[in-house]
């Protein structure tokens, strides 16, 4: 796997005002320009891909190049652009692969005579931005069960180790790089920032990596050519539904908090009141005759009302019938309720299907004085049925709470399931991958 | 992305308010619903 950068460490930059120089090549006498004179200790050409000692005016010849040279850099050495706010100028390519090479990426070295050295690296159409780094991240600690680095307080977790090793060179380069040289890289990432590091030897050098959009390094080098099209998502490509930074959590938790203090306060001060309650009886000649209720009184302004009907129906139905009515201004709320209860034995054992009890839950319903209106109807039958009726006023609701929290945790569960798939995508291409052992573990 | 958090953040107030007043005036969302919609109108299970 690839995202790696992995070069020795930078010289310390000289003094500024630096000229080009042009040479030949002592191999194949081709025209050769030294664009970071001073700073260079190693240059290929372009003709023949010998590696030229840039040090002193010998220019000895460190390698010589065994194929053809076929590789175009995508950003053609020499083409200046800003990055950051910097103008750098591109003087080295080289292609890396790891250590069967089946995967390789393309590295630019950028060059500035105030700044120094800086890498532009890609892979599979994504981009980074490499600043070598002095200081030694702390390494070989374990966060949330995994292999993690630290640099500047902050905890980046290990994503890949492998070996990096130089296919192809171009241009000059701040050491003596060779075709096929080799080093055992790391790689720690915490979108949008890469960490890796490359040993060789007893050397060991660390650089610090931020994902660039392609669109960013097409417009700083004016790059003509297509860019290539990223694919897959890179080690420290950051996630563009990431629920780490954004508000949205910060926000799901105080709308949590509030419904549920709101909820709390509805606990307290709903009445849960028991407003009336009569015993009607259904005779089967009494169908489609009304039963009247005494007037009663719904106090409270404007809120609920809750009626419970109980009928000790065995194997039978009723439904019931029920008007609610205003006895100050005649406004009528009507419903109806079937209670039905049926039990049995089989093969199976016992069943039941049904209730005894059903209840219904009026919203809204103004204080005044009210009675019922009720139409019982049933199967025939010689046995009278009898149906108990509760009213209860301003009574407790759990719905409106628990559709709440399912309306206000809608979208940050699609947030973090996008969130998460993005994640699961990025570590796919890891040996070091949480999900991976969560998978393993189910 | 910040667009979507803005929206998301005025859906959760609106949702919070209409809580509020539904708590309030003792209307039950979903047993209105229930009710008016789909409320048993006979029985499922019975034949008549």
């Amino acid at each position: 796997m690839a995202g790696e950068t992995h070069r020795p460490g930078i010289p310390a930059t000289k003094a500024p005002g630096l000229s080009q120089k042009v040479f030949n090549c002592p191999s194949c006498g081709g025209g050769i320009i030294l664009r970071a004179l001073g700073q260079s200790v190693s240059v290929a050409c372009r003709s023949c891909g010998s590696v030229i000692d840039a040090t002193n005016d010998n220019y000895q010849i460190i390698s010589k190049a065994s194929e053809q040279l076929t590789i175009e850099p995508l950003i053609p050495l020499g083409r200046r652009g800003k990055l950051h706010g910097v103008l750098w100028e591109v003087i080295g390519f080289m292609v890396r692969c790891d250590g069967p090479g089946i995967y390789c990426w393309r590295e630019y070295l950028l060059f500035n005579p105030m700044r120094g050295f800086r890498w532009l690296m890609e892979f599979d159409g994504h981009w980074n931005y490499i600043v070598m780094i002095k200081e030694t991240p702390t390494t070989d600690i374990a966060r949330k069960g995994r292999e993690a680095g630290i640099y500047m307080g902050k905890t980046y977790f290990l994503f890949h180790k492998g070996i990096a090793k130089v296919s192809y060179v171009m241009g000059e380069f701040y050491w003596r790089v060779k075709v096929n040289e080799e080093v055992e890289v790391e790689d720690y990432i915490l979108p949008p920032e890469i960490l890796s590091s490359e040993t060789s030897g007893a050397e060991v050098t660390w650089s610090m990596g931020e994902y660039l959009e392609p669109d960013s390094v097409r417009l700083a080098f004016q790059v003509i050519t297509p860019m290539p099209v990223p694919i897959g998502i890179a080690p420290n490509q950051p996630s563009p539904v990431s629920l780490h930074s954004p508000k949205i959590v910060k926000n799901w938790k105080a709308f949590i908090v509030i419904v549920l203090l709101f909820q709390m306060l509805n606990i307290i001060r709903f009445k849960n009141e028991r407003a009336y309650s009569q015993s009607f009886v259904f005779q089967p000649q009494d169908v489609a005759k009304t039963q009247v209720s005494p007037p009663f009184e719904l106090k409270y302004g404007t809120t609920n009302v809750e009626f419970t009907l109980h009928s000790p129906v065995q194997n039978t139905w009723v439904e019931v019938q029920i008007d609610l009515i205003n006895d100050s201004n005649g406004k009528t709320i009507e419903f109806e309720k079937g209670i039905e209860f049926y039990s049995g034995r089989d093969f199976d054992g016992s069943w039941s299907e049904g209730h005894q009890t059903a209840s219904i839950l009026l919203s809204s319903v103004p204080a005044g004085t009210y009675h019922l209106n009720v139409e019982i109807a049933g199967p025939a039958s010689p046995q009278s049925t009898p149906i108990h009726v509760l009213v209860k006023r301003d009574v407790l609701t759990w719905s409106n709470f628990f559709w709440t929290i399912i309306l206000i945790s809608v979208y940050p569960l699609i947030v973090w399931w996008r969130s998460r798939s993005f994640e699961l995508g990025r570590w796919v291409q890891s040996d070091f991958s949480a999900y991976h052992h969560h998978q393993e573990g189910e | 992305m910040k667009n979507k958090h803005s929206l998301y953040a005025s859906f959760g107030i609106i949702t919070c308010i209409v809580f509020f007043y539904a708590s309030m005036t003792g209307w039950a969302v979903w047993d209105s619903i229930q009710t008016k919609k789909w409320g048993p109108r006979g029985h499922s299970l019975v034949h008549k």
